[in-house]
C-alpha cells in the first residue's frame, strides 16, 4: 500500500473527530528547530463542509479490536485498513508543516493489539517529532483509555493538548453501543490528565524549566443524535466536565450514520446539525456568559427550541428581569441581553465610564440593536418608535430563514392580503365593470 | 481652515513620501485635496505640487506621530499605509490632522468620520495578514522553499516575523505578486526586495508527491453529508484559492513514488504490524 492510500484511508477514518483547534499554546520558534505556536491558533484551510483544517488529523491506525456500534472503524465493519509507522507519520508531518499546509499534528488511533501497544506507537511518533526533528509546532494527541498511566504521562509531556472522547453521553448508551468500553475507562485518563496539568503548573512556579504537561489543556467530544439523551442531559454532563476536569473545550459531533445497526438511526438520516449548533451556543453561554445548565433547560423542557437560540429563549422566559438600563446594569446582566455579546458588553462597560450612552452611541460603537432593543433602555427610555408586544419580540428573535425552513406555514398569518392572493376571476372583473357589486 | 491653499500633492508612493506630504502641507500652510502616487497622478484643474521625498523631513514627521498621537496612533498610521485602498493617503492625512489637534485620544474615537475609515483599514490589513499566515503555501525547489501570494494589501512586512520565527533553519522566499515585492530569508537574516516575477523550474518528484498527498488529504477530511460551500467561502474567500495547493491541478498520485536510490527515504515499505 503506498503512502497516498494510507493517508487518505487514515484521514477518512479520523474525520469524525471534531476538534481541530490549534489554540491555547504560545511558543516562539528558536534557532535549530522548526515550528512555533500562536495563542489564538491558525486555520490553514477549510474543507468543503466548511470546517477548519488546522492540524493534520489522522489515525495511527484504523485497525481496532473494539466493536463500538457507532464507529466507522469497528472490528466488524468491512473497510480498508492501514497503519502508519512512526517514522512515516513524522516525515509526513514535517513535510506538510514546512510547506505551511498545517499547524501541527492531531493524532488519534484505533486500538491495535492492546491499548499499551497503540499508545507506545503514538509515543514513538511524538518522540521522533519533538526530539529528532526538533518540531515545536502544535500537537494534539488522544489519550488511549486503558493505557498505562506512565505512557499517558509521557504523551502529555510531548503534546500541547490531550483529549479523551466520551462519545456517548450516558452509561446506558455506552453499554448498548460500545460494549467493550466502560465509563470508568474513559474518565480515569481524564482525571489523570487533569492532575498532571495541575502538578506541572505548580512545578513551573518553582522551576522555570520544568517540563510542561499539555499546556493547551484537555478537551473531549460527545456524539449528538446517536443515542436517546436529551439536550438537558448532555448540557449537564458538559457543565460537570468543565467543573470537575477543568476541560478547555467540549466538542459536539452531530452523528453522521456510517454503519447500519438496529440500535442506531437509519443510514439515510441527516446529521442533526441544528441541534449541534444549539448545543454549541449553550456551551458558549456556560463558558463565557455566566449561565448555568439548569437555567437554560430543565426536566420539563429537556430540549432546545429549534427556532430560538438558548439565550433568547432564556430572555423570553424571564421578561420580568428586563428591560435593563444600559448605563447602570451590571456587566453580568449586560451579557444576558440577547444580541449583546462579550465584545459589545465590554465596549459598553468602558464607554459608560466616560459618558452616558444613548441608542445612537450604541449604534456607532457597533452594538447590533436588532434584538437587543427589546430588552434595554438608555437613560430610562426605550428605543424611539419601538412598540413591544410578545409576538413582535418573538418574531425579532428568530431568523427568517429558519422559520421558512422549519415552519413554512408560520409566516402566512402576517400577510395582509392573503385572502386576495388568488387572482380575480373573469366573472368578478365583469361584475366590477358593470357595477353589479 | 479657509486660509490654507487647496492643492493636490503628487508623491512617490512610499511611506516616506507620504510623511513628506504632511511636512509640506504644514510648512507651506496648504490643504491637500488629494495625495496621489505616480500611478494615479493625472492633470487637474487644481494646482499640483510635486513633493520630493526627503528622509530628514520624513523622520521628523514620523517622530512627531509617536509624540502627538501616541504609540497606538503611530502604529495606526504605519499599518494603515499598507492598505491597498487607492485613497489611503488622503484618509490617513485627515486622521493625522485630527490627531495633531486632539492627541492620543484620537485612536479611540470610533465612529468619527476621520477615524472610522482608518480603523477599518487597519482591521482589513491585519485580518488579511492573519489569514495569510494560514493560507500561504510553500513549494520546495532545490534547497529553498518558495511561496507566491496575491494579497490585496501589502502584508509582507507583517507576516515576515511570523515565518522567519517559524522556520528559522530554512531558506525561503515569499513573493507578493500584486505588490511586486519579495521577502528573502536565509538562516538568521531576512530582506525585503522589489521583485516582479519569478521563473520557477518544474516541481521535483518529491514536491509533486507532497502536493498530491495534501490534495488527497483535503478531499478525504471533508464529510459529504455536511457539505456547506457558503461556510467555506466565508472563512476562506475565493480570492485566496488560486495560490493554494489544494485548488491547483491534481497531481497524478498513481505515478508518483519517491526515487528508489534515495536510501534515506523517509517512507519505509512496512505495512501492517
Amino acid at each position: 500500500m503506498d503512502l497516498y492510500d494510507k493517508l487518505t484511508i487514515l484521514a477518512d477514518a479520523a474525520k469524525y473527530d471534531v476538534a481541530c483547534t490549534s489554540s491555547g499554546s504560545d511558543r516562539a520558534g528558536t534557532a535549530g528547530s522548526i515550528g512555533s505556536t500562536a495563542p489564538a491558533g491558525i486555520c490553514h484551510s477549510f474543507s468543503a463542509d466548511g470546517r477548519c483544517i488546522s492540524l493534520l488529523k489522522v489515525l495511527m491506525t484504523n485497525v481496532c479490536v473494539y466493536d463500538c456500534k457507532y464507529c466507522v472503524n469497528r472490528r466488524s465493519n468491512d473497510t480498508r485498513r492501514a497503519a502508519f509507522t512512526p517514522r512515516e507519520l513524522a516525515e509526513l508531518t514535517i513535510g506538510f508543516y514546512r510547506r505551511n499546509y498545517i499547524e501541527g499534528l492531531f493524532l488519534s488511533s484505533g486500538i491495535m493489539k492492546n491499548p499499551d501497544y497503540t499508545c507506545e506507537q503514538m509515543l514513538r511518533t511524538l518522540e521522533l517529532l519533538r526530539n529528532e526533528y526538533r518540531f515545536r509546532g502544535y500537537i494534539h494527541v488522544k489519550a488511549i483509555p486503558g493505557a498505562d498511566d506512565r505512557l499517558i504521562e509521557r504523551l502529555g509531556l510531548l503534546a500541547d493538548r490531550m483529549s479523551v472522547n466520551i462519545e456517548l453521553p450516558s452509561r446506558q448508551s455506552l453499554t448498548a453501543l460500545a460494549p467493550d468500553k466502560s465509563k470508568t475507562d474513559i474518565l480515569r485518563p481524564m482525571g489523570q490528565i487533569c492532575q498532571e496539568i495541575h502538578r506541572s503548573r505548580e512545578e513551573l512556579v518553582r522551576y522555570r524549566h520544568a517540563p510542561t504537561f499539555a499546556p493547551a489543556g484537555q478537551s473531549t467530544q460527545m456524539i449528538v443524535g446517536a443515542s436517546g439523551e436529551s439536550d438537558f442531559q448532555i448540557l449537564n454532563l458538559t457543565q460537570g466536565l468543565y467543573r470537575k476536569y477543568e476541560l478547555k473545550r467540549v466538542f459536539f459531533s452531530a452523528y453522521t450514520p456510517v454503519v447500519s445497526d438496529k440500535l442506531l438511526p437509519a443510514l439515510n438520516t441527516k446529521p442533526p446539525l441544528l441541534r449541534e449548533h444549539r448545543l454549541y451556543q449553550a456551551d458558549w453561554l456556560l463558558r463565557f456568559y455566566g449561565f448555568e445548565a439548569g437555567e437554560l433547560l430543565d426536566e420539563a423542557h429537556p430540549n432546545f427550541d429549534p427556532l430560538l437560540d438558548p439565550k433568547a429563549n432564556w430572555a423570553l422566559h424571564h421578561q420580568d428581569q428586563f428591560p435593563v438600563e444600559i448605563n447602570k446594569a451590571p456587566y453580568e446582566m449586560l451579557l444576558r441581553v440577547p444580541g449583546i455579546g462579550v465584545r459589545s458588553a465590554r465596549a459598553i462597560r468602558s464607554a459608560r465610564r466616560v459618558s452616558t450612552l444613548d441608542f445612537g452611541d450604541l449604534r456607532r460603537m457597533g452594538v447590533v440593536l436588532k434584538r437587543a432593543q427589546y430588552f434595554i433602555t438608555c437613560r430610562g427610555r426605550l428605543a424611539e418608535g419601538l412598540r413591544i408586544t410578545p409576538e413582535g419580540t418573538f418574531r425579532a428573535m428568530v431568523s427568517g430563514r429558519l422559520i421558512r425552513e422549519l415552519e413554512p406555514d408560520y409566516g402566512q398569518q402576517l400577510s395582509l392580503f392573503s385572502s386576495m392572493d388568488a387572482a380575480p376571476t373573469r366573472e368578478e372583473v365583469l361584475q366590477c365593470l358593470t357595477g353589479e357589486l | 481652515m479657509s486660509h490654507r491653499r487647496a492643492v493636490i500633492y503628487h508623491y512617490d508612493g512610499s511611506f516616506e513620501g507620504f510623511l513628506c506630504c504632511i511636512y509640506e502641507s504644514y510648512t507651506r500652510r496648504e490643504l491637500p485635496l488629494d495625495l496621489l502616487p505616480p500611478e494615479l497622478a493625472q492633470p487637474s484643474l487644481y494646482p499640483v505640487r510635486q513633493v520630493d521625498t526627503d528622509t530628514a523631513h520624513a523622520a521628523r514627521v514620523f517622530d512627531s506621530l509617536a509624540k502627538k498621537l501616541g504609540p497606538q496612533g503611530e502604529d495606526f498610521v504605519a499599518t494603515g499605509f499598507l492598505c491597498g485602498r487607492e485613497d489611503k493617503a488622503l484618509l490617513l492625512y485627515r486622521f493625522v490632522e485630527l490627531g495633531y489637534e486632539i492627541g492620543p485620544r484620537v485612536t479611540s474615537m470610533r465612529g468619527h468620520p476621520a477615524v472610522e475609515p482608518v480603523w477599518q483599514m487597519n482591521r482589513a490589513v491585519r485580518s488579511e495578514a492573519h489569514l495569510m499566515t494560514g493560507f500561504l503555501r510553500f513549494s520546495q525547489y532545490g534547497q529553498a522553499l518558495v511561496a507566491i501570494m496575491e494579497p490585496k494589501h501589502f502584508i509582507l512586512p507583517l507576516i515576515a516575523p511570523h515565518f522567519c520565527g517559524r522556520f528559522p533553519e530554512e531558506q525561503f522566499l515569499i513573493l507578493d505578486r500584486s505588490h511586486c515585492a519579495a521577502l528573502i530569508y536565509r538562516p538568521y537574516e531576512s530582506r525585503l526586495i522589489p521583485m516582479d516575477n519569478l521563473e520557477l523550474p518544474g516541481a521535483s518528484q518529491q514536491e509533486r508527491l507532497f502536493r498530491s498527498l495534501w490534495q488527497g488529504y483535503y478531499q478525504a477530511i471533508s464529510i459529504q453529508s455536511r457539505e456547506n460551500p457558503r461556510c467555506r467561502m466565508t472563512h476562506m474567500p475565493k480570492r485566496f484559492w488560486p495560490c493554494m495547493t489544494e485548488f491547483q491541478e491534481k497531481e497524478d498520485a498513481g505515478k508518483l513514488q519517491l526515487p528508489e536510490e534515495d536510501s534515506t527515504s523517509p517512507f519505509s515499505k512496512e505495512v501492517l504490524p
